[in-house]
């Protein structure tokens, strides 16, 4: 242990802190821009600079680890000075017109730019990057370079997290620029569409794209408006709105949305259910049949592209299922629209999503029938919370309201899809009691819960061991693709989300660190085990549509309306 | 663009496995590429080098980006590196650099129209004992006057060994 003097404070922490945690420690937050609590430190940006006695020059206290007998000043002239000046010079290259930023009131820069009652005159030359153009080429993201500090955050996640690599640092000084090589535009690189930088972006630069312009002019069509609410929804839209992470808001946001103007509120977790008896029984035919193993879940849409993009020889191992959203979209413009009779160009189906990449499923060319989209848009958390901002509904206030039939109900299976290893527990749910007959009497495989980044489990079904591994967040799923395509992956079933936490801790998200991951965790679960039906089988709903309308899983129905097919995207990485 | 020829890409494929069994010779590596690649990795020769090298197109742009010896865009087949450092400077380097752009009829940056020649300003090259100095790819000059460049020049026009 250390002591050290911070403004006066004495205080103790742990060998190897640096001076932002023992400041934190007694209670002083010093502004920080590049620092992120789950990356590497870069200490770029030194808006974090302190004076440390002794030391000939201002130190970064996201970086200088502390010293016995340290005293150090948070808050003198000397830092303050700085400070204005690493400001004015953070300025010299921003662009200000703050009213039009996706990121205004949530910045940062603004932020700190606020506490340090800063006058935005800027001694410098001001040049902003950039030709005044935002890339609105990817579906999901967008890219402002002239917000752009140059903090790397993004940079850091894509390369060293997700192992993607769409984004690059170009050129040193005044011209280091972040963003794809060569200028690209997004939707021209290997980006996969997680939109973790945009979680990762402290500023404008990145930000979820925006497609509730849409949603409003249809809200006032003579369409019907049909929307779903994925699993990870109902744990992130409070937190987004100002409550606590890991809030659950269900009822709520059922609310809000007819206030909104939707016709029908259907649950995700009913096309999750779905989702599982498909999967589960192209598992099952697979282990069965000598099909290609390990087989590998499709629920992810960043997961996918990744995989069409770095492993397209391993595509034959993906489960052929749609993710929920993608079965959910396909039976509303099908299903739904006969029961209700309507022309399927006469519903408009939304779905709210804590994922970016979500946006680009919704538009790949798979997903659509006679000329109707499954899904005509894709709204975020984000967009959500911003909707029900604009609306001036009162979230905190709002009565419980019930999911419409006949898609308004799903079982705590399709619930915990929301977190990394939820769709693998649900799955063997079902496949457990499909194989042995037998009542499942502890429904909780602790063994694929967990932020471990990839978690191994055994079942034993009868006597047949099968061997399952989980992923979550790319750079581990690379670990396991390698092993798969070089043969030795000693595993029949996988579950891979983009995502660092799963869905939960989706792109579409409000901004998020692990702590508050572990909340939305933790509440994911707490759902699960509150609701009634806890196994995609017995979900009443899923029975009825199989009964009417499906047929049975895998069946003709099915392969048309609920699986896909994926392309290889090779090309673009050579 | 680079056009480039099925033995450039052997040859940019042997080079990468250089770089695989010896991680440090990046540097190197991507220099001796770079002289196969008309001086310069476009986006379709990055496209071929990332391939070869195993390394994604992202991180070498951001090397390549970095270093000024390497560039994104065409260059001629010499590249003259003037050096604008202090010592050179106060020896004469500006009257050197001004003969060698008034001799090709070019500006510093730019590339003469036979694509013979690329002129650019670089950091001190190390050589300020006997400076004003240039380099010409990887040779040497040094102690230039602007008469001497301009032979020196004439000698690479005409293709003879200076």
């Amino acid at each position: 242990m250390v002591t050290l003097t911070i403004d006066g404070h004495n205080v103790t922490v742990e060998d190897g802190s640096t001076l932002l945690d023992a400041a934190s420690a007694v209670g002083i937050r010093i502004p920080t821009l590049c620092f992120h609590p789950d990356q590497k430190i870069k200490a770029n940006c030194r808006i974090c600079v302190v004076e440390v006695e002794g030391m000939r020059t201002l130190a970064p206290a996201c970086s200088t680890p502390v010293r016995e007998g340290m005293r150090v000043k948070t808050l003198s002239k000397k830092v303050r000075m700085a400070r204005k000046n690493i400001l004015e010079l953070i300025f010299a290259h921003h662009s200000k017109d703050c009213l039009q930023c996706g990121k205004n009131g949530t910045c940062e820069l603004q932020a700190i730019a606020e506490e340090m009652h800063f006058d935005y005159a800027v001694r410098y030359p001001v040049v902003i990057k950039g030709n005044g153009e935002k890339d609105l080429s990817s579906p999901s993201i967008t890219r402002d370079v002239s917000k752009c500090i140059d903090c790397n955050r993004c940079f850091s996640v894509c390369n060293d997290v997700q192992t993607v690599c769409a984004l690059s640092r170009s050129k040193r000084g005044y011209k280091t620029l972040v963003g794809p090589a060569f200028g690209k535009e997004l939707a021209e690189t290997v980006c996969i569409n997680c939109g973790q930088c945009v979680q990762a972006c402290p500023v404008g630069a990145l930000t979820v794209h925006d497609d509730r312009d849409d949603v409003w002019d249809m809200l006032d069509s003579d369409k019907e408006v049909v929307v779903q609410i994925a699993p990870a929804v109902r744990v992130t839209l409070a937190e987004a709105l100002g409550e606590d992470p890991g809030v659950i808001s269900t009822g709520r946001i059922i609310t809000a949305l007819r206030r909104l103007g939707f016709d029908k509120v259907f649950d995700t977790d009913f096309s999750a259910d779905l989702t599982i008896m498909e999967e589960g029984t192209e598992f099952l035919n697979r282990l069965k049949n000598g099909g290609t193993l390990p087989m590998i879940t499709s629920c992810s849409p960043g997961w996918i592209k990744f995989c069409e993009t770095f492993y397209p020889e391993c595509l034959s191992h993906l489960s052929t299922c749609k993710s929920p959203q993608g079965m959910f979209g396909a039976i509303i413009k099908t299903y739904y629209a006969e029961s209700v009779g309507k022309d399927p160009g006469d519903i408009y189906s939304v779905s709210v999503m804590p994922c970016t990449a979500k946006k680009f499923e919704a538009k790949r060319p798979e997903m659509k029938r006679d000329g109707h989209r499954d899904i005509d848009a894709v709204l975020t958390v984000q967009e959500l919370a911003k909707m029900i901002r604009y609306a001036g509904i009162d979230f905190g206030s709002l009565t419980e309201g019930p999911f419409d039939e006949p898609f308004g109900t799903g079982s705590g299976a399709g619930e915990i899809f929301g977190s990394t290893g939820g769709v693998m527990e649900a799955a063997l749910r079902t496949v457990y009691e499909t194989v042995t007959g037998r009542t499942l009497e502890n429904l909780d495989f602790t063994a694929v819960r967990g932020f471990d980044g990839v978690k191994e489990a055994v079942i034993d079904l009868d006597g047949k061991k099968v061997r399952v591994a989980v992923a979550h967040g790319l750079g581990n799923a690379r670990k396991i693709m390698d092993a798969v395509r070089a043969g030795k992956a000693d595993y029949d079933f996988i579950e891979i989300m983009a995502c660092p936490g799963g869905c939960i801790g989706g792109g579409g998200n409000p901004i998020r660190n692990w702590k508050k991951l572990s909340r939305r965790m933790e509440a994911v679960y707490r759902l699960d085990k509150a609701l009634p039906i806890r196994k995609s089988h017995e979900n009443p709903a899923v029975r009825r549509i199989y009964r009417d309308y499906l047929i049975e899983p895998n069946g003709e129905k099915s392969h048309e309306l609920l699986h896909t097919s994926y392309v290889d995207r090779s090309n673009i990485v050579k | 663009m680079n056009q480039l020829s099925k033995e450039t890409i052997d040859e940019i494929r042997q080079l990468a496995d250089v770089y695989k069994n010896a991680n440090e010779r990046m540097m190197e590596v991507l220099l001796k590429m770079q002289r196969l690649t008309n001086n310069c990795f476009d986006r379709e020769t990055l496209g071929i080098v990332s391939d070869a090298m195993g390394i994604p197109e992202s991180k070498l742009y951001d090397y390549i980006t970095f270093y000024s010896r390497f560039s994104t865009e065409g260059r001629g087949k010499y590249i003259i590196r003037m050096c604008k450092s202090a010592p050179c400077h106060v020896c004469g380097a500006r009257e050197v650099a001004q003969s060698i752009c008034d001799y090709l009829e070019v500006e510093p940056g730019d590339t003469t129209d036979d694509g013979l020649f690329t002129v650019e300003f670089c950091e001190c090259i190390g050589l300020c004992e006997s400076s004003p100095s240039v380099m010409i790819n990887d040779e040497i000059y040094s102690n230039l006057t602007p008469n001497k460049i301009k032979g020196i020049l004439d000698c690479y026009q005409k293709g003879v060994r200076v």
